[in-house]
């Protein structure tokens, strides 16, 4: 397709539910015998065959079947750690993976030095959020920032050459329980980033009724 | 929204004393002010409190940043507040504003909320 010249592309859709709603009101009066238009019963029977997507190029059409299910995260991006997020394919926060090495990252089987190694910075990426940035600090280089006199611990790491900031910290009712916590990038001192994350400045985190536990 | 001195945590759930709840807000049947995404675990006041539902335009400004108002509470005698997994804790007499802990997302260079 790269190298094809003058493409010409077109895009008719014919599966897409919430578009095709319309079909519904013409199918009535077709089945009333009001309407008997041959355009509308071609494009009907496009849709009752299953065809999803239809992209006229220069030299070839593709047409795509309608897919048994889409699964996707939160923002909409394609996704599944259980199944095939739209046909055999598999994808993570949005970024496609080949079944092999979606098997590993989800099931959680893939070495961390394997993951930590992987070349795709986008799929290495997402791999470890779904891994657990918990099961991979040790592994990771990181730099202490700060520490503050609860314990909590403030690093930084670059990850795609961006720095990231993160927190340890002990969980107030379970103090050897370590937790981890991404934290906004300009952020420099550990007690800052705790007070930013619980939605207070430096000064109110300091005075919260619950930390008088740690004194 | 004037922000008082009182402020304490459990869990993901940060709790705000307030001025004023508004007028605006819609008083629940419920004492509980949050509930666990998957666990299915929450955080319920136990004594005489009322929980409020704020609009959808409620938010309260920290640190330069708008962040939305889950829920208003009015504490009306000391009361409990308990979770299946944190520590109980008394919170005095007051109005407050409860707010979600949040984290940085990586992932999509935004802040998101924490749910445990």
């Amino acid at each position: 397709m790269e190298n094809q010249k003058k493409v010409f592309f077109g895009q008719y859709y014919f599966g897409l539910f919430y578009e095709s709603y319309w079909l519904t009101f013409y199918n009535f009066w077709i089945d009333e015998g009001v309407i008997n238009n041959d355009f509308i019963k071609t494009w009907t029977d496009h849709l009752m065959k299953g065809i999803f997507n239809i992209i006229i190029l220069e030299n070839f059409v593709i047409i795509t079947r309608c897919p048994k299910y889409i699964k996707r995260d939160d923002i909409d991006r394609l996704h599944s750690v259980e199944t095939t997020s739209i046909y055999d394919q598999h994808y993570i926060h949005g970024i496609f993976f080949e079944k092999e090495l979606w098997e590993k990252v989800t099931s959680r089987k893939i070495k961390v030095k394997d993951l930590l190694s992987m070349q795709n910075v986008d799929q290495r990426f997402v791999a470890m959020s779904h891994y657990g940035f918990e099961n991979l600090i040790d592994n990771i280089d990181k730099k202490l920032i700060d520490k503050s006199k609860y314990g909590n611990e403030l690093y930084s790491t670059m990850f795609n050459n961006i720095e990231v900031r993160f927190l340890i910290y002990p969980d107030i009712d379970f103090p050897d329980k370590k937790r981890i916590s991404f934290v906004k990038p300009d952020l420099t001192s550990a007690s800052d980033a705790m007070a930013w994350k619980h939605n207070c400045t430096e000064k109110e985190y300091y005075s919260a009724k619950i930390l008088e536990r740690w004194v | 929204m004037t922000v008082m001195e009182y402020i304490t945590f459990q869990g993901d759930v940060d709790i705000r004393e307030i001025e004023n709840i508004p007028k605006s807000a819609k008083l629940t049947d419920k004492k509980t002010v949050m509930y666990g995404e998957k666990t299915g675990h929450h955080h319920t006041f136990d004594g005489q409190v009322l929980v409020y539902e704020p609009t959808s335009n409620d938010v309260v400004n920290v640190r330069g940043e708008d962040v939305k108002i889950q829920k208003y509470l009015q504490v009306l005698e000391p009361a409990m507040l308990t979770h299946q997994e944190h520590e109980k804790q008394i919170i005095p007499k007051g109005n407050y504003a409860i707010l979600q802990e949040r984290e940085w997302n990586v992932l999509d260079n935004q802040i998101r909320q924490v749910m445990d």
